[in-house]
């Protein structure tokens, strides 16, 4: 599997090329062009600066959401998709970077700046100790061993911890500042999009490092790459160490755009959907995030609730067992299951992959690729 | 159990209505248990919305999923009778399935919707408290069905906001569980001094009743508080939680869930041979039809319920009582065919929030006008806001410090039996079914304490 696939007989002919990232003109309009859509689309509510009604008002939680969803998903990329490690417990690693940016703030008076990069380090630190039986075992059995910081984390949080974490009642958050002013929501937009685009930039350039290169081959074949001199465990530690920051650093966000946190946020099944995302998006691509967590969350959130008032009229009365209230929530988990289904039998390599062969076909109309 | 029979005899005939569902309903007067305020403004044309979300069919959904039968009937109802002012009422809802993504996606999409929601009501009191800070900001008040003091006054507990309850705070529900147990508890005919075991779900609710201040305040009362056990609610059994809890002294035991808790609860007693020692009790939701169905799945070794005489708090009209908006919505009840199954609690709650949102928007165009009519508006109408939904089937009493009601009763689940004793066993759709009740064993009204965090009623701790 390529994270970029090329036609044949398409080569760099100068080291400036190789480290570019948007390799051709086609992909540096299309990356501009959506930056400059992302970054605008708040002044085109009818609440931003031009009065228009061009992007809807509930499109921008949407999209903050999508870009939160798709550091933590960026992490799970880098492990799973890279490494060819699992990992059952995302969610739990994104409510301590959550909780550790909240309570860095409020207990200690830190400033945001400095509370979610520190929430995010000792987020990856808790990964690196759920890494640890890495060394041991592999798939099935390294799945349940990470499944456990699903179980651990929260009880923690709940228990133990309850005086820094209100425990199952919410946690407020503190507002966000900057030089004494107070973040509103649009500095709030920027800054969770700003930080998105960084994260993904940080990834797509880690994959390119010696590390990156480890990780793709201890997943391609661990026993070869300890061959070749790849301390396998020592990049299995990083990949779990970075997989927890990026989810640190999404829970950190998270918790400030929500405002308050409470752990059933961070559930084992937000863990499986965040995999799921990964699947959906291409494992092992760097666009996987942004096609798996756009697919699901436009689907959840603009694509169902669009279909549904239809589906309330129609459905109960082909189908008179079906209640019409509970047609959207009943929806999301059978469509996304049926997604999941269809993309593993169909396009296991998910949909950065279909990306990927849409541009060679492209460049190489009128014959195929 | 001389008053619990008093009250089932009181009761009895009145319950025949659930028996016989088919039957005529009791006629009650159209539109004469509502008394409304009278409108300076013709709004004949006009479409008013009513938005409400929640967990439909997740681990609510035992008690929710009426909810959306009564808002659907109810506003057919009200409608009917002229809507608001003559402007028609349009119900906007959705199923968050329990999901505070989902929550948090719907209220993003209802709070940008144009126009804005004048009102949002909600019935789970994590969605309340992921929104609170959320609806201030937007000027959006939420009515909610739930006891959530985080909700309701913020993590200080002293900063009334826009959310507003329709019962009693869950540890004000405590306390005053706490007062009619020192109260009682000499008539009861239990062994020892009464102590409490919290056992209720993980979770912003099941966790809201266990406090240091309720804890104090049952204290000071003479009932001690030996602790508390969490289970999720799709835990299947709970039966070492109870010993656990029996170990340290508990001879009742307290819940803070719905549907399947209580249900859950009650059987693992039966099962584990303590139903006699132990009482079990919850706040409001315990007292519900769903409870009373999904405990005859495990019986007593009397034949009756493992759910029959759960006690809890009764900080409404049931349906059983004779009471003039209870036949009301019987009467839409049986009109509409509902099955039996949904007589719950949420059912009669989606009556008395239309009821509620009608009365409150009245007050606030006959202040403002209707072109005025906005959220913000509305909250200042609910910041001293006096109603008695259905004619007093809920009672709506706010003021710009109290969020929630503060009057409740005690009230007892139990099943309807023959004069031997034996429970009724009625056919419901092919299946034998034991009739539920729900009787008030307090004739009066108690006010309940204030146990917020340096609430009014908290002891020196």
């Amino acid at each position: 599997m390529s994270a970029n696939i090329r036609p044949s007989g398409v080569f760099d002919t100068r080291y400036e090329q190789d480290l570019i990232i948007n390799r051709t003109r086609f992909d540096q309009v299309l990356s501009a062009l959506f930056t400059l859509a992302i970054f605008a689309a708040p002044l085109l509510t009818r609440e931003g600066i031009f009065g228009v009604d061009i992007v809807p008002l509930g499109a921008i939680g949407t999209i903050q959401r999508i870009g939160i969803f798709m550091i933590a998903v960026q992490g799970l990329n880098l492990l799973v998709g890279y490494t060819g490690q699992i990992s059952l417990g995302q969610a739990a690693f994104m409510a301590v970077g959550a909780y550790t940016t909240a309570a860095l703030m409020r207990e200690l008076g830190m400033t945001f700046w400095v509370a979610l990069p520190l929430g995010a380090l000792f987020t990856g630190a808790v990964g690196l100790f759920f890494g640890l039986p890495s060394l041991r075992v592999k798939g099935f059995y390294l799945a349940m061993a990470t499944l456990a910081a699903q179980f651990i984390i929260p009880w923690l949080l709940r228990n133990p911890l309850a005086p820094l974490t209100n425990g199952s009642r919410p946690l407020e958050v503190p507002n966000v500042t900057l030089g004494g002013w107070q973040l509103n929501d649009l500095a709030i937009y920027y800054l969770i999009i700003t930080i998105t685009f960084l994260a993904m930039i940080a990834a797509r350039n880690i994959i390119r490092t010696r590390t990156g290169r480890a990780f793709v081959s201890i997943r391609d074949n661990d026993l070869a790459a300890e061959l070749l001199g790849i301390n396998v465990f020592a990049y299995k530690l990083r990949a779990f160490f970075l997989c927890a920051l990026y989810a640190g650093l999404a829970g950190g966000l998270l918790a400030i755009e929500s405002g308050s946190i409470t752990p059933t946020r961070f559930e084992l099944g937000n863990s499986i959907e965040y995999l799921a995302m990964l699947i959906i998006g291409g494992a092992g691509f760097p666009q996987a995030a942004f096609f798996g967590v756009g697919f699901v969350m436009i689907l959840k959130e603009a694509v169902i609730p669009g279909i549904t008032p239809f589906l309330r009229d129609f459905l109960p009365q082909a189908l008179p067992f079906i209640d019409a209230i509970s047609i959207s929530a009943s929806l999301t988990p059978t469509l996304f299951g049926l997604t999941l289904i269809l993309f593993l039998i169909f396009e296991p390599h998910g949909l950065a992959h279909r990306w990927e062969i849409l541009k060679i076909q492209w460049k190489l109309r009128p014959f195929s690729h | 159990m001389g008053k619990r029979h008093l009250n089932l005899l009181l009761v009895g005939s009145l319950i025949l209505a659930l028996v016989a569902f088919a039957l005529p309903a009791v006629n009650a007067q159209e539109g004469g248990a509502i008394q409304h305020t009278e409108c300076e403004e013709d709004l004949t044309g006009e479409t008013i919305l009513f938005h409400t979300f929640g967990d439909l069919s997740g681990p609510y959904a035992a008690i929710t999923q009426p909810l959306a039968a009564g808002f659907t009937d109810a506003i057919a109802y009200f409608n009917e009778q002229g809507g608001i002012c003559g402007a028609q009422i349009e119900m906007v809802s959705d199923d968050t399935g329990g999901d505070q993504e989902v929550t948090q996606s719907l209220y993003d999409r209802y709070s940008t919707s144009d126009p804005k929601p004048l009102m949002l009501l909600l019935y789970s009191s994590a969605d309340a408290e992921l929104l609170r800070e959320q609806a201030a900001e937007d000027e959006i008040p939420i009515m909610l069905f739930a006891g959530s003091t985080t909700g309701l006054y913020g993590e200080s507990a002293d900063e009334p906001g826009w959310v507003f309850a329709a019962i009693p705070l869950y540890t004000d529900q405590f306390g005053a569980f706490c007062d009619w147990v020192a109260a009682s508890w000499a008539d009861m005919g239990m062994e020892g001094d009464p102590a409490i075991g919290h056992l209720s779900w993980e979770g912003s609710f099941g966790r809201s009743t266990e406090t240091p201040e309720t804890t104090a305040y049952c204290e000071s009362v003479g009932v001690s508080v030996v602790g508390g056990e969490y289970f999720l609610p799709t835990a299947t059994d709970v039966t070492a939680q109870i010993q656990g809890l029996v170990d340290a002294g508990a001879n009742i035991l307290f819940t803070t869930s719905l549907g399947t808790g209580p249900a859950l609860i009650a059987a693992d007693l039966v099962n584990l041979g303590l139903e006699d020692q132990v009482m079990l009790a919850g706040v409001n939701w315990v007292l519900d039809t769903s409870v009373g169905l999904l405990g005859q799945r495990t019986l007593r070794p009397d034949g009756m319920p493992s759910t029959d005489g759960v006690y809890g708090l009764l900080p409404y009209v049931w349906w059983d009582e004779e009471h003039p908006g209870t036949q009301l919505v019987q009467e839409q009840f049986d009109a509409n065919e509902r099955s039996p199954l949904s007589r719950n609690v949420a059912y009669l709650a989606g009556f008395g929030a239309i009821d509620q949102y009608i009365e409150a928007v009245i007050q606030t165009v006959n202040r403002v006008g209707y072109e005025n009519l906005s959220g913000a508006a509305l909250y200042e109408t609910l910041n001293d806001f006096e109603y008695d939904a259905l004619g007093g089937v809920f009672h709506y009493s706010f003021t710009p410090e109290r969020r929630a009601q503060n009057l409740t009763r005690i009230g007892i689940l139990t099943y309807l039996t023959d004069d031997s004793g034996a429970p009724v066993i009625v056919e419901v759709g092919g299946n034998p079914m034991m009739i539920p009740l729900i009787a008030p064993v307090t004739d009066e009204v108690m006010t309940t304490p204030d146990l917020r965090p340096g609430g009014a009623d908290v002891p020196d701790m």
